[in-house]
């Protein structure tokens, strides 16, 4: 009964607006113009976000590290830290918003091949560490679980080394010699450069951190002395601590007075300030839109006044036939909300193709989300609602005589 | 003969305040009119029938006095109460027909349907159409009210205020644009809608008019003689 009521006025201000169709358009234009501009700002922002944090991911703001630390009361360091586990390793692995996690173990060792001895960085890691620091291999392929598992003598080459022992000679399925024993290069990785401080990124070779541990010169079984964790995203780094925090704290039985016996660290500060700032901007920008939109919502407002005067007469002899305040209240006001829902659709539609001239410009992708076009929509109608009461309730309030008599 | 009170005016006075002005347009009206009569106003202009009809058409209010149509007091109900009240049991025909331009022959006379039934489109499209037969414009329903002549427009006008199937007809000198062949149609069809059981009460200057109906109030000054 009210659906037919509401739609038999959307008919009604259909037809209405249909009859005056170049007005109806340029007075939907202040609509089109805010919704358009609300669409690319929030379009080229939103893509703006995504690639700052594509790139902070990539330069590890989804990581954890993890390191053994001891410290007394005082805050000195007391000898002894207590190295990570196996056991812990696999808690961590197994926590829902973790990744991927590989202990770190550095050491350095004398590097043999053929008449070429040097000595060089040895990283033991497991299969996760490709992932987390975002390696690939250039040739031949990277150490996997059964490697790990096995503790097999396997070894990936960081480029520089595989320069500098090979030159142009095909590693693959070469021996090295690391301090004495015997590992098949099974991998090449992609040169990553300097880092900004001037170190060599690709000097080190990659073995199962199972075969160093077995191998070590000391003759003993390392522990895990640095753990990194990759978080599923951003957002959960902060959880994943927490959780990580609470486990090892639980595991090594530290009273409530105990400081921590191992340190966490991860970028999240950095990447909370630069989500903040994108979140800032898209807050700023989008304001700025806004503004075009009420600016729109008075153009609405006013030709909708100018609507009513018109159609004094006609407002008069449809409240002598028996239209009621609210009968003339809802025509006036699905008028304008029908006026700047059409402007906010060819706003939406325009804003869509514009985003994407603009991104070709700006060099980065815009992103529309379902979400911001249902938001634009909605906007615009409201808008449509918020300035057509005035008028509508202008209209609902004319005397029937005088209005017919065109006494307004 | 027994018919029942439809319209009950008592002592009804109407004073327009124009500033520091009083303008008395009507004095201690009093009037019956019953179901089924047939009745026309007639008076020199400014003597108050357009503000007496006005008042029983419920788009008025009097300053004091008391009205009741079918023994319910109206005057203390409120705008919509009064809106109701129209499109309940008031017909309208004004002098100038004063369709909507913008729309259809159709599309004017459905439009009370809009504001008072629980018709679906379909059936208020159905019902204007018999109203349009009544008044002889099927052929016309589509058109617009400027493609319509003066007598057609003020058809298609009774035809609205038919619609909602109204006890009393209110025309306001229906007659009044029209020349003299095309008023004998309107009053034909005033005449046969009286028949079928309606109450009209018509403002003429028209003695066509006049003399076809039951009963002839003189207004003069604001006062009946």
């Amino acid at each position: 009964m009210i659906g037919r009521y509401i739609l038999d006025n959307l008919i009604e201000a259909k037809s209405n607006l249909l009859r005056n169709k170049s007005r109806t358009l340029l007075t939907s234009l202040g609509i089109v113009i805010g919704i358009t501009s609300v669409i690319i700002l929030v379009a080229i922002t939103n893509g703006a976000k995504f690639i700052i944090e594509q790139q902070l991911v990539s330069l590890g703001a989804k990581t954890i590290v993890l390191k053994p630390i001891g410290r007394t009361a005082s805050g000195i360091y007391r000898g002894r830290a207590q190295d990570f586990n196996q056991e812990e390793l696999k808690l961590m692995k197994e926590m829902p918003t973790v990744s991927y996690v590989t202990p770190i173990v550095k050491t350095s060792n004398e590097v043999q091949y053929r008449n070429t001895t040097q000595v060089v960085a040895i990283i033991g890691a497991n299969e996760d560490f490709a992932m987390i620091n975002d390696w690939s291999t250039e040739l031949g392929s990277f150490i996997n679980r059964i490697d790990v598992q096995d503790g097999a003598k396997v070894c990936v080459l960081g480029s520089t080394v595989n320069k500098r022992f090979f030159g142009a000679e095909n590693a693959i399925n070469q021996n090295v010699r690391i301090d004495g024993i015997s590992f098949k290069v099974i991998g090449v990785l992609s040169e990553k450069g300097l880092t900004p401080g001037g170190r060599d990124q690709d000097d080190f070779i990659l073995i199962p951190y199972t075969s160093l541990a077995r191998y070590d010169y000391r003759g003993q079984l390392y522990g895990i002395s640095n753990i990194i964790v990759s978080s599923t995203t951003t957002d959960d780094v902060e959880f994943t601590k927490y959780s990580i925090r609470r486990m090892l704290r639980e595991r090594r039985n530290l009273l409530k007075d105990q400081f921590d016996n191992f340190e966490l660290r991860s970028y999240e500060a950095v990447t909370k300030k630069i989500v903040r700032t994108t979140t800032i901007l898209k807050v700023l920008l989008s304001t700025i839109a806004s503004i075009s939109l009420v600016v729109g919502g008075i153009g609405i407002m006013n030709i909708m006044l100018v609507s009513v005067t018109e159609r004094t007469k006609e407002i008069g002899i449809r409240i002598t036939i028996g239209a009621k305040s609210k009968d003339i209240i809802i025509q006036f006001l699905s008028e304008a909300a029908m006026l700047s829902i059409i402007g906010g659709v060819i706003g939406v539609v325009l804003g869509y193709i514009l985003s994407k001239v603009a991104s070709t410009f700006v060099g980065w992708p815009a992103i529309i989300n379902t979400e911001s076009i249902i938001i634009a929509t909605l906007f615009s109608g409201i808008i449509g609602i918020f300035f057509g009461i005035y008028p509508a309730f202008k209209a609902s309030k004319m005397d029937p005589i005088k209005a017919i008599r065109n006494e307004y | 003969m027994s018919k029942d009170t439809l319209i009950e005016l008592s002592n009804i006075n109407k004073i327009y305040f124009m500033g520091q002005n009083k303008l008395q347009v009507l004095f201690d009206i009093c009037l019956q009119i019953y179901e089924n009569d047939f009745i026309s106003i007639v008076g020199p202009s400014g003597s108050g029938k357009t503000t007496l009809l006005n008042i029983m058409a419920c788009l008025d209010s009097p300053t004091s006095g008391e009205y009741r149509l079918k023994g319910i007091d109206v005057v203390s109900k409120s705008v919509d109460d009064k809106s109701e009240i129209r499109s309940d049991s008031i017909g309208f025909i004004f002098q100038s027909f004063n369709l909507i331009s913008r729309h259809t022959a159709i599309e004017n006379v459905e439009m009370p349907l809009m504001y008072s039934s629980s018709y679906n489109r379909k059936d208020r499209k159905e019902r204007a159409m018999e109203c349009l037969d009544m008044v002889e414009l099927t052929d016309r329903a589509n058109h617009f009210p400027n493609e319509l002549s003066g007598g057609q427009q003020q058809r298609v006008a009774i035809a609205r205020a038919l619609i909602n199937n109204p006890d009393i007809i209110l025309a306001d000198e229906p007659t009044g644009n029209l020349d003299s062949n095309t008023s004998e149609g309107i009053i034909n069809l005033l005449k046969s809608l009286h028949q079928s059981g309606k109450t009209i009460i018509v403002i003429t200057h028209n003695n066509e008019i006049a003399k076809e109906t039951m009963d002839i109030i003189n207004i003069r000054d604001g006062k009946i003689i």
